[in-house]
């Protein structure tokens, strides 16, 4: 059962990987291009596109993209409106056509304050098999069968009853090591 | 399940706006009167935004590992040319 959990799970780790490795080929030329033409560097156009990357994948989970493009030309739109968001007033401008004035960047994207790398840094050591389950029914909105498939659990109610543990655990960790723990009686 | 399995699960459904009429009623009656109820939604949202913050962070390790692989990589020599020659200043 152990070996069987670990096969599962490094095969699905392995499945979004090479998604990832496809889109790489396919788009970090065109958001290359695009940041050299602003004056950005080499560094700048990697972040810009990880950070793409990332809210193209959201978008996909969340079927949040109605519009027929090819994925390279999305991303692009993608890039250019976190562009803005990150050098609105120091670099220049960037016009937008009317598919990239559609693309909105989700708003807690760039709002990573130091108490959450805190609470994540301490979670990561006592928790990360619980932040994985998390992760795979919350971010990547794994229903429960699969679930059940790639961390081989026995069945559904075994999953299901894990995941309140793991939300349980984690919780009651975001409550004991708050900061602003008094705050929040407020 | 445990009680405070359905209080997890109640917190769930309320911030995910699926909560019945009736019920949600309900639910905001007692986040009125009752202050820890109020303390456990808010630890509630804040653990699924350190979730997605987790998520986000392994993303951009994994593709920090593609992007290795990418400019490392003897048969991806063309690929990286085409992606250098750009940021090349005359």
């Amino acid at each position: 059962m152990e070996v069987l959990e670990r096969n599962n799970l490094a095969q699905r780790r392995m499945e979004i990987e090479n998604a990832f490795e496809e889109l790489y080929k396919q788009a970090f030329p065109l958001v290359a291009r695009f940041v050299s033409k602003m004056n950005g560097s080499f560094q700048d156009a990697k972040d810009i596109f990880h950070d793409a990357l990332i809210i193209f994948y959201e978008k996909q989970i969340a079927r949040a993209i109605t519009v027929r493009v090819a994925d390279e030309v999305y991303i692009l739109g993608i890039a250019k409106n976190l562009w803005l968001c990150k050098f609105k007033q120091t670099r220049g401008h960037v016009s937008l056509d009317n598919l990239e004035q559609d693309i909105s960047i989700p708003e807690d994207y760039f709002q990573v304050n130091k108490e959450n790398n805190r609470l994540l840094s301490l979670l990561q050591i006592s928790g990360r098999k619980c932040l994985e389950l998390l992760r795979a029914i919350y971010y990547d909105k794994l229903g429960l069968p699969a679930v059940v498939h790639v961390f081989g659990y026995q069945n559904v109610r075994s999953a299901t009853v894990q995941k309140y543990k793991c939300l349980e655990k984690v919780r009651n960790k975001v409550k004991e090591k708050s900061i602003s723990y008094e705050d929040l009686l407020e | 399940m445990k009680t405070s399995w359905n209080n997890i699960k109640t917190i769930e459904r309320y911030l995910a706006g699926k909560l019945e009429t009736a019920e949600a009623l309900l639910f905001k009656a007692r986040l009125l009167t009752d202050p820890v109820l109020r303390q456990q939604v808010t630890l509630q949202e804040k653990t699924y935004a350190l979730v997605r913050l987790f998520a986000r962070r392994e993303i951009k390790s994994q593709l920090d590992r593609t992007h290795r692989k990418l400019s490392n990589h003897p048969e991806k020599k063309a690929f990286q040319q085409s992606i250098l020659q750009l940021f090349s200043k005359p």
